[in-house]
């Protein structure tokens, strides 16, 4: 479970799309491989922006990238 | 899928010692610089203050000090983005920056709310009853740039703290 209660598949998208390194999608988004990497962690939720980046990158909608996780504080 | 579970283990090892960004080496020298001058600097005022004996040359010894640490700084930072390419600032960084700020101005504002209470009682406005401070203009600078320090160590902190453990 995430952090942020946002789950992601980019590591898995990221392995589908050729092993594809985090500095080439951190390229492709604009932001550094350290955001990259928090953000597969669930570290760090991204901008909107960012999140449609990154879905566009891998040609997938963007709820195959990110799936939010209510917490019970939320119900 | 036994692939896919190979790297993944290899990422979720490497990311667990995630290399340190150009950003985190900047703030984290910084800080570094700045608790080991400042701290060298308000030491040795502290230690004259206890043994009672008066700074020979306390502006030249302030300046000295700033001047150290600017020097410092400037080499660090050359040495930094040599070694590691200056990456611009993304927006979780941006994001980072804004909560150190918010930290920092808390504590810069309590620190120059101290200062100012501390003048108001050396003048004797609260209470002329009150055993008056030995606040020189000298002493009031030193509390104020004590503030500054403060809120800068705050942010820098703030600013590792969330780099580390995630926004």
């Amino acid at each position: 479970m995430s952090a942020t209660g946002i789950r992601n598949r980019i590591r898995e998208l990221r392995f589908h799309a050729g092993e594809m390194t985090q500095q080439a999608l951190a390229e492709r988004i604009g932001v550094t491989r350290q955001t990259i990497i928090a953000i597969e962690q669930g570290k760090y939720s991204p901008s909107l922006e960012a999140a449609f980046k990154i879905a566009q990158a891998f040609g997938v909608p963007l709820e195959q990238v990110f799936q939010y996780l209510p917490g019970p504080e939320s119900n | 899928m036994l692939t896919y579970t190979v790297y993944r283990t290899i990422d979720t090892i490497g990311d667990a010692h995630m290399d340190w960004s150009y950003q985190e080496k900047s703030i984290a020298g910084s800080l570094a610089a700045t608790v080991l001058v400042y701290g060298n600097y308000f030491g040795g005022s502290l230690r004259q203050w206890l043994d009672g004996t008066p700074e020979e040359h306390p502006v030249a010894r302030l300046l000295g000090t700033i001047a150290l640490l600017v020097t410092i700084e400037v080499v660090y930072q050359i040495v930094v983005a040599i070694a590691d390419r200056p990456a611009p600032k993304d927006e979780r960084d941006r994001s980072i920056d804004a909560k150190a700020n918010r930290n920092a101005y808390g504590v810069l504002v309590v620190g120059l709310a101290h200062l100012i209470g501390c003048v108001l009682i050396a003048e004797g406005v609260t209470s002329p009853s009150w055993p008056p401070l030995p606040l020189t203009p000298f002493l009031m600078a030193q509390a104020a740039l004590a503030a500054l320090i403060a809120a800068e160590v705050v942010r820098d902190v703030t600013q590792l703290y969330y780099y580390r453990a995630g926004l």
